[in-house]
């Protein structure tokens, strides 16, 4: 079985590492990036990337600016990506849904949770692509 | 004491509970997704006005959360819940519910799956709160802002947009991209309009302080413009409102209507320009009459000569014709057409010479330039400006300029400036009109041009009655005039401000002593980086 790599882009420091560790004891390889143009950066680069974790709230550049981002580059090696919030409302949360998001994380969340969201869209993941 | 997260601590947990079930203004459904057994909160039917015996009735049917729900709300909130116990998105969603006494209030609807390790829900805890008010006044304000024509949207300081209306916006209008949730950067596609923006956030700015307005010119690839004009305003300490307005329409009446008040200038200037064209065209004129016939005697003597000298070859004159041409001579007064005849020439010529001098000020006066700011000889335009208004001043004062040589080009709206120098020139001959009268006598304007690190300075002066006391601080009100009906419409000195302030970037003020006279100084950025905004408004 392969490692699942994981990139979170998250402004805070604190989220970024609580995701690492979360995941990293499940077994996940994770990768982070501190704003959404290095986010870019390393998914322009990494083709082996699994999963996108995406704070919404990010100075100069949104959550959705970098989902924005991946739906006009639409290259076929772009992982699914989950957004992360403090706070939710419908509009927003529509958005998401309509903008591509595949799954949403309200802050704080306890590192089960993250767990069974990131295995819940891989394995629907390789349902899809049967890999 | 100590502090610590409830969550680790089953007993506060449980106390906890207690007291938020009882304290909770939200209606509570606790929902067992393997038996499908569903127990609500008191509260919960007190939202819809139930209650006792009611709720008892109304709440055993295990399905009344859903039975309640609008039929028209209640596909997309279950859907939203399947997303959620299949997905783990947030439900977030509002419905409207009917009420016990008719109609439908709107309740917020929120919620959290309890799962197991393999994630699969097995209980659903439903919360509902009235917001109904919160959606009327909401609704209200929307059917409010959707009446405006303008955009609106709110942005965070870091450039997050976190709402937009979008108002009637044209096609290529550079606000049509705005999108909630996304920042400045990701859709306002002008760098400079973005630039102009994020300077704008980044002021610190009052909550109480009035909006500050921006104006922005966009091109379009057909070469036509839009033009907008954005109103900011503080709305929270990193939050501000931006009201952005299409002002193409206006802009172009305002353009018409200056273009209109020049051709008026232009049309009440044109008397006295013919007249100015007409003084040297009388004496062109009597100075060519004299000229076509002092030439013809020229050419009679001279044909009278040219025979003798041709008769002189075959024999030598006789005295009697010597003195025949010697006559001749002298009822022709050669003498004096041979004096007159230059002199003649040079007037016509010189007249010549005023006329061309009229028109060309004339011309370069009117000309139809763009309205951008251009670098411009102000020495020639303040030149012509004077030509073309001679016949407001030459009755009563004399003209001295002393424009510096020096003087470089300035950037300026060449055909708006002209018209600013001819109002305070119109302005200064009345002014010293006032003072003269009929007397004869004469007074002076004087205009200087020089300049200093940073701008161009013009003043005009003139030596009329100053401006009184309580006329200084409106002088450049619109249709505020002291002068007699007829005379002044009040627009000189406003469009004057409006042009050198608005349009320019610079600045105009005066210095006048009642009795002594007026200084109207104008002072020109020299650079147009060294303005705020680089563009005219």
């Amino acid at each position: 079985m392969t490692t699942h790599k994981v990139l979170i882009i998250d402004d805070a420091e604190t989220m970024r590492s609580a995701v690492v560790d979360a995941l990293t004891p499940a077994g996940f390889d994770v990768v982070t990036a501190p704003d959404g143009f290095r986010g870019i950066a390393i998914l322009k680069e990494r083709r082996d990337l699994s999963l996108v974790i995406i704070d919404l709230n990010m100075p100069n550049m949104s959550g959705f600016g970098v989902l924005e981002w991946m739906r006009k580059d639409a290259s076929p090696h772009l992982p699914p990506a989950v957004f992360m919030t403090t706070e939710v409302n419908e509009s927003v949360l529509a958005q998401a849904k309509s903008a591509g998001a595949v799954g949403w994380l309200v802050k704080p969340c306890r590192p089960e949770q993250l767990v069974a969201v990131a295995n819940r869209i891989l394995a629907k993941k390789s349902e899809r692509y049967g890999s | 004491m100590s502090s610590a997260l409830v969550d680790d601590d089953p007993q506060g947990k449980a106390k906890l509970l207690e007291v938020l079930l009882s304290a909770t203004q939200d209606g509570i459904v606790d929902w067992d997704l393997a038996t499908g057994e569903t127990t609500y909160n008191a509260r919960w039917s007190h939202l819809l006005g139930f209650d006792g015996a009611e709720h008892v009735e109304y709440c055993a049917s295990a399905d009344a959360w859903r039975d309640l729900m609008h039929h028209e709300d209640s596909p997309h909130a279950l859907k939203l819940i399947d997303d959620h116990l299949k997905q783990g998105w947030p439900l977030y969603t509002t419905v409207r519910m009917r009420h016990r006494y008719g109609g439908y209030r709107h309740i917020m609807v929120r919620g959290a799956a309890q799962r197991d390790d393999q994630y699969r829900p097995v209980r659903m805890i439903l919360i509902f709160s009235d917001i109904d008010e919160r959606i009327r006044g909401e609704e209200r304000q929307r059917a409010l802002m959707s009446a405006l024509p303008d955009t609106l949207f709110r942005v965070r300081t870091d450039g997050l947009i976190v709402s937009v209306k979008t108002g009637v916006e044209r096609q290529g209008s550079p606000f049509n991209a705005l999108r909630e949730g996304l920042t400045l950067r990701d859709t306002i596609a002008d760098p400079r309009l973005r630039f102009r923006l994020e300077n704008a956030l980044a002021e610190p700015r009052p909550m109480s302080q009035a909006a500050e307005t921006i104006g922005f010119t966009t091109k379009l690839p057909d070469g036509a413009q839009l033009h907008h004009e954005i109103r900011i305003v503080r709305s929270s300490e990193d939050e501000l409102v931006c009201i952005v307005r299409d002002v193409t329409e206006r802009r172009g009446l305002e353009d018409q209507l200056l273009q209109t008040q020049k051709l008026g200038a232009i049309g009440q200037l044109a008397a006295g320009v013919a007249h100015e064209i007409n003084t040297p065209m009388q004496f062109i004129g009597d100075n060519l009459h004299f000229t076509q016939a002092a030439i013809g005697d020229v050419l009679t003597f001279l044909e009278m000569l040219r025979k003798a000298v041709n008769d002189a070859v075959h024999e030598p004159p006789s005295p009697a014709k010597l003195e025949q041409l010697a006559q001749a001579e002298i009822d022709l007064d050669f003498e004096y057409a041979r004096d007159a005849l230059p002199t003649a020439i040079e007037r016509s010529l010189s007249g010549v010479e005023r006329v061309t001098k009229i028109v060309r000020a004339m011309k370069s006066f009117a000309h139809p330039e763009s309205d951008r700011l251009t670098p411009t000889d102000l020495r020639q335009l303040i030149e012509s400006t004077v030509v073309v208004a001679t016949n407001e001043w030459k009755y009563v004062a004399d003209v001295e300029l002393d424009l510096d040589t020096s003087l470089p080009q300035v950037p300026c709206i060449g055909g708006e400036l002209n018209q600013v120098i001819l109002n305070l020139i119109v302005n200064a001959s009345h002014a010293i009109a006032d003072v003269v009268g009929a007397s004869g006598k004469k007074g002076k304007i004087s205009i200087g041009a020089s300049c200093d690190d940073f701008h161009a300075v013009i003043r005009v002066h003139d030596t009329g009655t100053g401006i009184p006391e309580h006329a200084r601080a409106r002088v450049f009100e619109p249709f505020f005039t002291t002068k007699e009906v007829g005379k002044g419409t009040g627009q000189g000195l406003a469009m004057a401000y409006n042009c050198v302030v608005k349009r320019h970037r610079g600045t105009i003020d005066f210095e006048t002593e009642l009795g002594a006279g007026t200084t109207f100084v104008i002072k020109l950025p020299l650079s147009i980086e060294g303005t705020r905004s680089g563009l005219p408004q």
